[in-house]
């Protein structure tokens, strides 16, 4: 029954035109029949007979069209309605859906709807997964600030009730370590809302920039007894981009390597041209990503479990926007000497 | 009174171990759900504040092996997503309280002791023995309702034979509710407050089973 729009219309026209004709045919001979019997009966002069029945031919041969055009219209105008009737289910269907249901739709449709039923199937599974995924990150959100908040609070009530000076201060530097972790999740967030949109894109010399934050970076990494250094710059490359954002991204990936490679260790940044691509990569002999963790790594607040590291989880997920703004390939393997971790962003020139 | 805190993040966790501190609790702390299990099987507990989000073994896993190893200790949890299922989930898992991050800490400290006197089937905030009457909130003790001026481990060795009143506890168990981990167990410590708590209040309040431990009479 609902096999084919087309098979659907052509049935129902053929049908009604059929009717209509053998309607109008059938009335129109009898008609005819009656009158040219009742003038030949009534026994009329010739020349008159043949006038009047030249007429009556006339005036029936009109009768199909008067009666046949308005029955015609009246059957196709119900019919196209009967014929469109899935679409009209199926639009009230589309109408009564809850945002959040990702069924696919279960309506018998013809054959030329099926692939826009597939389309919006595909379209409402996506839907729900985009609704799940902010919930997610909503919550995750939530759980993120409100542990760091519950910390300060607690420990500044602590403060209040300390019974001497030394418990007093204590849970004060506490509070002021949990407002900086607030303020980094937040500056953090912050960064993530803005790289929704590329802005304007220049020309920048990434070996220039990662020679320069790695200068920068250099005295916190002697601090932490950590070798950093820079062993290639690819000298006079340059790629478009913003230098902002990228150095936004060689902060994060350096961040995270002094956060997680121990005193003793060593992180190498390079930059290298090969054909068509700039290659940024940061690699160090920390503890590395476990290979089944490291698709994980780029969710947003997912910290690697069990590394006592404070930090928010976001860092890696805002260098891969930043990657995707630039085009950019992004991934996750072995740093140096076949250990700890290797990022490495690959950025069409 | 001894409480085992479970709780993977580490300022949060320093906060509510000196909160507890402040209100005589004493504090183990766990930072993930293997060593929280380990701790549990291990060492009884008064109370029990756990996070639902920790490592390794989640808060609810805890739980549910706790509930199904028939331990019945009051548990709280803490929770930093405020989804009703959440908290329905847990309390149905079998906590008896909980608490969405961030929370106030005397609102933790009064839900602790409010878990720990229905675990011992009293509704009187007040620990009431003749003519003694302990106030677990205040840290006050009073004896014919005149004040008695009682150093912090004393009070804890009144409190928790108070608590159990009628019921000979051995030294180790009093000891259990005077010292968390890492802390030195000082010998002899448990004699002395026994000995103090004579001279302040009277002679006959903590009777020496001998060989056996203390006790404070059900009834005077």
């Amino acid at each position: 029954m609902h096999g084919s729009l087309r098979s659907r219309l052509m049935a129902i026209l053929s049908a009604s035109i059929l009717i209509a004709w053998l309607a109008t045919a059938g009335f129109t001979y009898l008609d005819a029949r009656r009158e040219i019997d009742a003038m030949l009966s009534a026994g009329m002069p010739s020349a008159e007979l043949q006038a009047a029945l030249a007429e009556s031919v006339a005036a029936h041969l009109m009768h199909p069209l008067l009666i046949a055009v308005p029955v015609l219209g009246l059957v196709i105008w119900l019919s196209v309605g009967w014929g469109l009737a899935p679409l009209r289910v199926l639009a009230s269907q589309v109408r009564a859906r809850d945002p959040e249901d990702n069924a696919p739709l279960a309506v018998p449709v013809p054959k030329e709807v099926k692939p826009l039923v597939t389309a919006l199937d595909g379209l409402f599974e996506r839907v729900v997964d985009l609704i799940e995924r902010e919930r997610r990150f909503t919550a995750d959100a939530a759980h993120e600030m409100r542990t760091p908040l519950a910390g300060i609070r607690t420990h500044a009530q602590v403060a209040l009730a300390a019974r001497d000076d030394d418990e007093r201060r204590a849970a004060l530097s506490a509070v002021v370590v949990g407002t900086e972790r607030v303020a980094h999740l937040v500056e953090q967030l912050l960064m993530l809302a803005r790289l929704e949109t590329m802005p304007v894109a220049g020309a920048v010399d990434v070996g220039g920039l990662a020679a320069q934050m790695v200068g920068e970076w250099s005295a916190d990494a002697a601090r932490a007894g950590i070798d950093l250094g820079v062993t290639e710059t690819a000298a006079g490359a340059v790629m478009r981009g913003d230098a902002h954002l990228l150095s936004v991204l060689l902060r994060n990936l350096l961040e995270n390597a002094l956060h997680y490679v121990p005193a003793g260790g060593r992180i190498d940044v390079a930059v290298r041209r090969d054909a068509g691509t700039l290659e940024l990569a940061v690699l160090d002999d920390g503890p590395g990503i476990p290979p089944d963790e490291r698709p994980k790594a780029f969710d947003r607040f997912h910290r690697g479990l069990g590394t006592g590291i404070d930090g928010c989880g976001l860092g890696l997920s805002i260098v891969a926007r930043i990657a995707e703004l630039h085009g950019a390939g992004i991934t996750l393997g072995e740093g140096l000497h076949g250990r700890g971790l290797g990022v490495r962003v690959r950025f069409p020139v | 009174m001894r409480i085992l805190l479970a709780e993977d993040d580490r300022l949060l966790g320093a906060g509510i171990r000196a909160g507890l501190g402040q209100a005589g609790f004493v504090v183990d702390w766990a930072e993930d759900g293997d060593s929280a299990d380990a701790a549990l099987a291990a060492q009884s507990y008064d109370a029990v504040v756990l996070d639902l989000g920790l490592p390794k073994r989640d808060g609810m896993a805890v739980l549910r092996r706790l509930r199904s190893a028939s331990n019945t200790v009051p548990v709280l949890i803490l929770t930093a997503r405020d989804a009703i299922a959440d908290r329905v989930g847990g309390l149905d898992a079998g906590a008896d309280d909980y608490l969405v991050k961030p929370f106030d800490l005397a609102e933790l400290q009064a839900r602790l002791r409010a878990l720990l006197r229905r675990a011992r089937g009293g509704a009187d905030p007040m620990l009431r023995l003749g003519r003694l009457a302990i106030d677990p909130a205040a840290r006050q003790a009073t004896l014919d309702q005149n004040p008695v001026e009682l150093s912090a481990r004393e009070f804890a060795v009144l409190e928790r034979l108070a608590a159990n009143a009628g019921r000979v506890l051995s030294k180790a168990q009093i000891e259990d509710g005077l010292y968390g981990w890492g802390e030195e167990i000082e010998s002899n410590a448990v004699e002395v407050y026994v000995h103090h708590l004579r001279r302040k209040l009277f002679p006959e309040v903590i009777r020496t089973v001998r060989g056996v431990g203390y006790t404070i009479p059900a009834a005077f």
